[in-house]
């Protein structure tokens, strides 16, 4: 049988708030230790994928967090929150991995959370990931707009 | 309520629901030879019934499953259903029993519309020695029927499926008529080809392929989502529900789910009735005055040797002992490089390019021709690209924006070739009854007996160096040759037709030499493989083959 993955993840704002109002619920955080935590996630996730935190998306970033932990990775993510690199490369290459595959560590190894935003689909502005259709269909023909031929 | 079905089915008998299946034509097999033969049996009048063991496919549905789904094979879209299961490209074993001593790698769906859900669209002619290759090569066997026979239902057949492509270039198949829609514009990765082979012996082509190059008959144009394999989420693409949907409304009845797992045959050796089985746990019999056996080159050797009995111990239409035989597939040299400059790949079609003009020559009394397919879709073949770069690159040590630019870089220069070899019909090639394993309803798993052969294989060493050469051209690195060969998908051969009863399955007609009333269709029918994808010639071999029935069924 074919693998099939966890459906891709499309956590709605709705969802993102219980997530996080249960991170609090749970313990892990007081609001704003949450909130610190997930925005120290996200700026560490910026420097290693080369993108600016704005494009760090915040539902997928805790959904990654949490498949770390799942992972038995918890204790290393606080490390590489805390200290950065060097010392928690293998860490830090997983999550850069994580961000432009879409496939995050989790308790079953990997699984697909994100198809159409995946980093790597962003860092080819020039195309758009397969299942979408061209902004202008036979635009193929020519190189991408902007492109230095 | 299913069109037509008070029409078409009656009570089985008393006390009983209505159960048995009655038409003037019975089809087994809802994929591209079945589809066309219902809409033009519906078409002329007659009552036409489809037997499809698959389910109906739910486009949407399908490409949400795509979507979500972390492996993207061709049948990963696609409802495996207990009673209707089929081959799966992650597991060689899943389905097939495999005999070796290669692996045999082409899969097929099981659904209303057949494979042709997942096809790449690609709709390459026979070249005229295609179909003589005994005489003009001193290999394998002739067609009964030659080029000049088959032409016009070629011109048809481009017709039926809509397809896109340049009139002015024959490919070494001449035309007696234009394609009827122009082509599908060709990628900025072919022209940066075009242009490096120019003043070599390889020529680029655009590519005939059945899907819109303008809207048509409902259908919108190609707008380049890239997922011709698994699924096209727009239906620009040419697939059989457009044939199976019009025969729907020219009363036809398709009947989902329900497979056919023995024919029986009376008097005068004619083929009486088709036992069927549904996962409710009934069954019954489908009846008709012409039976068709659509189904692919694995299931129809399967159930016509199921269907072995006192009178015919070797299988229905066995009389040869060629049923089964003759399995053949088009092994794939696959290479992949490093562009010397951007040709931005991922972009378009998975395909609108190919080097046409190895496909024919004296060679081919040595050696297999090729057809080789240029692909847009970058090394996502060979490696999973560009979802895989990341985990590859952050290895050398790339994080942050060197990892970011470097993604771009490396996916932006990928370049993907695929050499499509002919692999020559084998006797001991072939499709038998697995003596353990069974489906459902007991019907014996395909043990698949198959090599590749020493003509395709240097066809395979042959491609690897058109390749290095043709990557030399583009200033390429990195050079990648799969050791292995790829399955291409084309499951051809095993009911193979020819003049003589003694050593084929069906005459010219596709008529079964031992049952008058028995047609087959598909690929299973064709002795030779050629290089060229089989759908535009199974498709012009089923609309000649209505013709046939036609006639069968006023005689």
């Amino acid at each position: 049988m074919p693998v099939q993955a966890g459906a891709a993840l499309s956590l709605t704002r709705r969802g993102f708030t219980i997530r996080l109002a249960s991170l609090i619920a749970a313990g892990v955080a007081h609001p704003a230790l949450g909130q610190e935590e997930l925005q120290s996630f996200r700026a560490l996730s910026a420097r290693l994928t080369g993108f600016s935190e704005a494009g760090i998306d915040s539902e997928l970033a805790l959904d990654m967090m949490d498949g770390l932990r799942a992972a038995g990775l918890g204790d290393a993510l606080e490390s590489l929150l805390a200290d950065g690199l060097p010392g928690n490369d293998e860490l830090a290459r997983q999550i850069a991995v994580a961000w432009y595959s879409g496939f995050h560590p989790d308790a079953t190894g990997t699984s697909l959370r994100a198809y159409y935003d995946a980093l790597v689909w962003r860092a080819l502005d020039y195309t758009r990931p397969p299942g979408q259709c061209s902004a202008a269909p036979g635009d193929w023909s020519e190189p991408p707009a902007g492109a230095a031929q | 309520m299913q069109r037509g079905a008070g029409r078409l089915e009656r009570t089985a008998g008393r006390g009983r629901a209505m159960s048995a299946i009655e038409a003037d034509v019975i089809i087994v097999g809802a994929g591209f030879a079945g589809a066309l033969l219902a809409d033009r049996l519906a078409g002329a009048g007659v009552g036409a019934a489809v037997l499809e063991a698959g389910p109906r496919v739910n486009r949407s549905a399908a490409f949400q499953t795509f979507l979500n789904t972390a492996i993207k094979t061709p049948e990963s879209p696609y409802e495996r259903l207990p009673e209707a299961e089929f081959p799966d490209t992650l597991d060689s074993g899943h389905w097939y029993r495999q005999a070796g001593p290669d692996v045999f790698k082409s899969t097929y769906l099981k659904a209303v519309g057949g494979t042709s859900w997942h096809w790449l669209g690609t709709c390459v002619r026979y070249v005229p020695s295609d179909f003589r290759m005994r005489s003009d090569f001193g290999r394998a066997v002739d067609w009964p029927i030659d080029y000049a026979e088959l032409e016009p239902w070629y011109v048809e057949a481009e017709r039926e499926m809509g397809v896109a492509g340049d009139s002015e270039e024959d490919l070494g198949s001449p035309r007696s008529g234009p394609f009827p829609q122009p082509p599908i514009p060709g990628t900025w990765l072919d022209r940066v080809f075009a242009r490096a082979l120019e003043g070599t012996q390889y020529q680029v082509r655009l590519t005939p392929q059945a899907r819109n190059s303008v809207a048509r008959e409902g259908r919108p144009a190609c707008c380049g989502s890239g997922t011709c394999i698994p699924i096209c989420p727009v239906g620009a693409k040419y697939d059989a529900m457009v044939h199976l949907d019009r025969a729907e409304i020219r009363g036809a009845v398709i009947h989902e789910r329900t497979t056919a797992t023995l024919i029986e045959t009376g008097a005068g050796g004619r083929v009486s009735a088709i036992r069927f089985r549904r996962p409710d746990g009934s069954g019954d019999l489908a009846r008709g005055r012409v039976f068709i056996l659509a189904g692919n080159a694995v299931e129809t050797p399967r159930l016509l040797l199921q269907s072995r009995s006192e009178t015919a111990p070797g299988g229905i239409a066995n009389g040869s002992d060629q049923v089964g035989r003759n399995l053949m597939d088009h092994p794939i040299q696959l290479s992949w490089a490093l562009a010397g400059e951007p040709v931005w790949p991922y972009r378009g079609p998975m395909a609108t390019s190919g080097v046409e003009n190895l496909r024919d020559g004296a060679f081919r009394s040595q050696r297999s021709a090729l057809r080789i397919q240029i692909s847009n879709d970058g090394w996502n073949w060979p490696t999973g690209g560009p979802v895989t770069l990341a985990d590859s690159l952050t290895r050398r040590g790339l994080l942050g924006t060197d990892l970011r630019r470097e993604i771009a870089g490396h996916a932006s220069r990928e370049v993907q070739l695929a050499a499509l070899t002919e692999q020559l019909p084998d006797p001991e090639n072939r499709i038998t009854l697995d003596p353990q394993d069974a489906d459902p309803y007991g019907v014996p798993l395909p043990r698949m007996h198959y090599r590749v052969g020493e003509y395709s294989r240097a066809g395979l060493d042959y491609a690897r160096d058109v390749h290095d050469e043709i990557f030399a051209r583009l200033n390429a690195s990195e050079v990648q040759h799969s050791e292995e060969f790829q399955g291409s998908g084309h499951v051809i051969g095993t009911t193979r037709m020819g003049d003589d009863p003694l050593d084929s399955v069906v005459d010219r007609n596709l008529r079964s030499h031992a049952h008058d009333n028995l047609f087959l269709v598909g690929a299973g029918v064709f002795p030779t493989a050629s290089t060229a994808n089989p759908t535009l010639t199974i498709a012009a071999l089923a609309l000649r083959a209505a013709e046939q029935v036609k006639a069968e069924l006023a005689a």
